[in-house]
């Protein structure tokens, strides 16, 4: 199946600052695709090419077999951009709000109308549509970006960290409504600092570091390529040796192991040739999750 | 598949062609300026005083306090001449203050030119909206103005009505120029500089409340460049029905700052905006 999104060694740069070097990916239509990586990796920079927000600084993409950048109006009104500040507007009420979108993706009233109301029933919000925007909880406004986003039956939806900060009430139907959008067949991108939203939600996940993609595939094939099927914690005590005689020995056995934190290192186990780590740990092994393949990936500390 | 509403765009606003680029620029400007229609709609109660009252309280003070001691000017009452500029000005405070504060705060503020460029809308397009929305409002400080001036019989010319365009074209280059100094503005603060090192000092030397006459040749050549004191000159040919030739030189002069300002704000904003 062709690719609805096509990057072909992107690159965003401010002057000598690297946002986002030579990044490749492909996006298949109807594919739920997440972006992880740690503050500052270029994920919201990627997000924002993608919407068409600034041009290129090298390389390609194309998004339904249109080019960034030479038709970004043809791209944006297939787009729905929710980004990670609520930029709800402040001088106009919740209806009013979906209704200047509306206007923005030259809609007819009618369309406008109808939709907007559906869409504050879906995302819970129809007793407030006459409300302004600073009555609104932070709940509320996070549901009502989303549902400002859809206002135009867009075929492919852009989400930057959509949960940050949010109950997990709200969450749960954030979730629940990117999933419906899914099976309705719209591409979904998303940004994420939450390891069980890209597990839950995502076909296929990128981790990006420094600006790189450093990993891309399933949240299954990612965890046992890089984390194994199951991890050891040990928690620096004083009953472990130090953390350097430990980091040694782990190294000259070719085992693998990160680092959670300065007190705290994951071995992935491999079975009972290792049980003497068991025991160090004081703890049995359990299973291999997408937090520990982020946190190899791109830790910064014991890096192996 | 989800439905592309993309489709029910007429395919013309995509279109390459001058023609269609034309017509985009409009639809979405118009969007834009809607936009702002709205809020104001939601919030005109608040501003009612700075259009209605404010002016009602400038031109009572210049006719009965100050045109008591003046008595006439170049044959007409003081009233009469201190109108036309009193419509233009209110027309450039209005709309400066929109395409700064008002700019400024929906830029930086409250986010709303992010959200509105991930839809359809180029960055041309919404400063072009922001810039004619700016001016719409100086088009109802014009009206607000001119209909006190009739209801104190301070204007003597239906031409006066042409005063109101006037009020448009002093909006845009007020608005640009605002603007301009917007995409290089680091804080609110600096906003205020507008006012006090530009905006003010014109109001008062522009030959609104006095006859430039008065002042040396060379305060006179270079405040005839000014778009304020153009307009004040052409807006009192206008109100006071005394139409000659010589209108032509400050309406030449105003389009050709349209012509200078509008480009500049809009270059400088997408400058600003796209990095």
């Amino acid at each position: 199946m062709e690719p609805i999104i096509r990057a072909r060694n992107i690159a965003k740069s401010y002057g000598d600052d690297i946002a986002v070097r030579d990044v490749d990916f492909e996006i298949s239509s109807g594919e739920c695709f997440g972006l992880l990586g740690p503050n500052g990796a270029g994920k919201s920079t990627t997000i924002n090419l993608l919407a068409c927000q600034f041009p290129l600084t090298s390389g390609q993409l194309t998004i339904s077999g249109l080019a960034v950048g030479k038709e970004n109006r043809k791209i944006r009104s297939q787009l729905g951009v929710v980004s990670q500040s609520d930029n709800l507007d402040d001088a106009l009420s919740v209806l009013q709000n979906l209704r200047v979108q509306g206007r923005y993706y030259n809609l007819d009233k009618h369309t406008v109308n109808q939709r907007s109301q559906e869409l504050l029933d879906l995302f819970d919000l129809s007793h407030v549509g006459e409300k302004s925007i600073d009555t609104l909880s932070g709940g509320m406004k996070r549901r009502l970006v989303i549902a400002r986003a859809l206002i135009h039956q867009p075929t492919i939806l852009i989400l930057d960290e959509p949960t940050t900060g949010l109950d997990p009430q709200v969450r749960q139907l954030v979730w629940q409504r990117i999933r419906m959008m899914k099976e309705k067949g719209v591409t979904v991108v998303l940004s994420t600092h939450y390891m069980d939203e890209a597990f839950q939600l995502c076909d296929r996940v990128a981790i990006m570091d420094l600006g790189s993609i450093v990993a891309i595939g399933t949240p299954s094939f990612l965890i046992s390529k890089y984390a194994g099927d199951q991890i050891i914690d040990i928690n620096q005590s004083a009953h472990t040796p130090s953390f350097q005689h430990l980091v040694n020995r782990l190294q000259k056995m070719n085992i693998l192991f990160f680092a959670r934190s300065g007190q705290s290192i994951s071995v992935t186990y491999t079975g009972e040739e290792m049980d003497w780590i068991v025991d160090l740990a004081n703890s049995a092994p359990r299973p291999a999750t997408l937090e520990d393949v982020f946190l190899r990936l791109t830790g910064r500390e014991f890096k192996n | 598949m989800a439905s592309t509403d993309h489709k029910h765009f007429s395919k013309s606003i995509f279109g390459h062609t001058l023609t269609n680029r034309i017509l985009a620029i409009m639809v979405f400007s118009f969007r834009v300026w809607q936009r702002n229609l709205d809020s104001f709609k939601r919030q005109w109660r608040a501003e009612a005083g700075g259009f209605i009252i404010e002016p009602i309280v400038m031109l009572s003070a210049m006719t009965f306090g100050l045109g008591g001691f003046v008595g006439s000017i170049d044959g007409i009452s003081y009233g009469s001449f201190v109108t036309p500029g009193i419509i233009v000005a209110y027309a450039m405070f209005h709309s400066a203050f929109e395409a700064t504060y008002g700019a400024y705060m929906r830029m930086e503020t409250h986010h709303l030119y992010d959200g509105i460029l991930t839809t359809p809308v180029a960055v041309e397009e919404l400063i072009l909206g922001e810039v004619v929305w700016a001016a719409t409002r100086s088009i109802a400080a014009g009206i607000c103005v001119l209909t006190t001036g009739f209801a104190l019989g301070l204007v003597h010319s239906w031409f006066s009505l042409l005063t109101v365009i006037v009020a448009f074209f002093v909006g845009i280059i007020f608005a640009s120029l605002a603007l301009t100094l917007v995409s290089k503005a680091g804080s609110l603060g600096t906003l205020n500089n507008f006012f006090t090192v530009f905006i003010t000092p014109m109001f008062f030397f522009s030959g609104i409340f006095f006859p430039l006459t008065q002042m040396p040749q060379i305060v006179q050549t270079v405040v005839s460049w000014l778009p304020l004191a153009q307009a004040t000159t052409l807006t009192r040919h206008l109100t006071t029905g005394q139409l000659t030739s010589g209108t032509l030189i400050p309406l030449l002069g105003l389009l050709l700052w349209t012509a200078i300002t509008v480009p500049i704000a809009i270059i400088m904003m997408r400058r600003r905006i796209i990095r």
